[in-house]
């Protein structure tokens, strides 16, 4: 009996005051009562391990204690579909987040390896974080029988056009977004790196010229919101009317601006080295030559993407 | 998952929906919970305590029983029976599963 006895207070310890007692009284008496139907088809008292055998199929303490107490899960089947969808949110919004951060400081002179190490830690230690807020809110949604319809209100006429044509690979966006913050480094002088040319095995030093400084202000626009919209992109991982109309405006300004560095006098200054033998205008041509092809082919891009992308959206 | 636990795991789920229905039913008299346990295993359905008698509770919570604790040889038993809104309640159950039990025969045949 001191086994049942042990087992109906581990069994207490595991329930709320208020339904000790109850509980404790109800299961005592149907544990009495096996026993004494048992003793009376045996014809003699329970054993050590006959008790135990009883005690074993009436289940752990706790287990059997748990059934007795309501709502068993953190977020309800009703709940988890909206909770899913916000923790994939969160989760996403996170992640870039230190992303950036981390190519903030990878431009201020942190190596590369530590930056990688520093992102993967700061996802796991802020993505736990992130994690247990958003369980905590819809725990606390749930067991406050929180109403759910505004949050599933829906009606088929809102509903968004799913096609494949529409869907953003969040890997493109995100090397995208990683790019345009690079760039936009380097022509900020954030970010530089070796402006030399070899030429016929001679280092070169080569600059943009002056005429640069007036598209300078332009640039960063066009790049701030370029950035703006690929971490929008990145989290929706679906284009809509407001991305792709915001890419064709930037792509239009890509092509003014575009058009405005084609007109420019000189592109590039090259410093003459000591070799006098090599005929540094025939140089700077062909260097010129490099910068018109490469704004060529942006500008064919631009082009292609403003076609693109009104098909889009007429799709939508 | 096997198939065999795949079949257990479904054998619970179609039990589930009977059990309120015969526990209900066997409530119009006057049980303890163990006596409820034995009556209903003597007539073929086995239901282990950790089921029974949460379920027994829940029900009185729902207002479906009404419960009085008293002592019988020197022990406290609670005593369930179905309350006035328990027996209007099983009244429908028993329509509705007679409905169910000629539709699905029909499906079944």
């Amino acid at each position: 009996m001191k086994m049942i006895q042990n087992y109906l207070d581990s069994l207490e310890s595991y329930l709320p005051d208020e339904m000790k007692q109850d509980v404790r009284d109800e299961l005592e008496a149907s544990i009495m009562d096996q026993v004494e139907d048992s003793q009376e088809a045996l014809g003699r008292e329970l054993n050590t391990e006959e008790t135990e055998a009883l005690l074993l199929k009436l289940g752990h303490p706790m287990r059997v204690a748990s059934s007795y107490l309501p709502k068993q899960q953190l977020v309800g089947p009703e709940f988890f579909p909206a909770y899913k969808k916000a923790l994939e949110i969160a989760l996403t919004i996170t992640f870039v987040v230190i992303v950036l951060i981390s190519v903030f400081g990878l431009l201020s002179g942190q190596s590369i390896f530590d930056s990688f190490i520093n992102i993967i830690a700061d996802v796991v230690n802020k993505g736990i974080y992130v994690f247990a807020i958003v369980t905590i809110v819809f725990y606390v949604m749930e067991y406050c029988d929180t109403n759910l319809n505004h949050l599933y209100a829906w009606s088929p006429k809102d509903l968004k056009s799913k096609s494949k044509r529409l869907a953003l690979s969040r890997v493109e966006t995100g090397f995208e977004l990683v790019v345009t913050i690079i760039f936009m480094a380097w022509w900020n002088d954030i970010l530089t790196w070796p402006a030399e040319a070899l030429i016929e095995l001679q280092p070169v030093k080569v600059s943009l010229s002056a005429e640069w400084q007036s598209v300078f202000w332009s640039v960063n626009v066009v790049l701030g919101l370029s950035v703006a919209l690929a971490a929008y992109n990145f989290v929706m991982a679906s284009w809509s009317r407001f991305s792709l109309a915001a890419e064709i405006i930037l792509s239009v300004a890509s092509l003014v601006i575009i058009s405005q560095i084609w007109r420019f006098e000189q592109l590039l200054i090259v410093d003459p080295a000591l070799n006098e033998d090599i005929r540094w205008e025939r140089v700077a041509d062909h260097v010129d030559y490099g910068i018109y092809s490469i704004l060529a082919i942006i500008a064919v891009i631009c082009v292609f993407e403003i076609i693109s992308n009104f098909r889009k959206i007429r799709s939508i | 998952m096997t198939d065999s636990e795949h079949y257990k795991k479904l054998k619970l789920e179609l039990r589930r929906g009977v059990i309120i229905l015969a526990v209900l039913a066997e409530l119009q008299e006057e049980h303890y919970s163990y006596s409820l346990r034995k009556t209903l295993m003597a007539k073929g359905m086995d239901i282990d305590e950790g089921t029974l008698y949460p379920l027994v509770r829940r029900l009185e919570k729902q207002g479906l029983l009404e419960s009085e604790w008293r002592e019988e040889s020197n022990r406290k038993k609670r005593f369930y029976q179905l309350s006035e809104v328990g027996k209007s309640t099983l009244k429908q159950l028993i329509e509705d599963w007679q409905q169910v039990e000629t539709t699905l025969n029909n499906i079944l045949k």
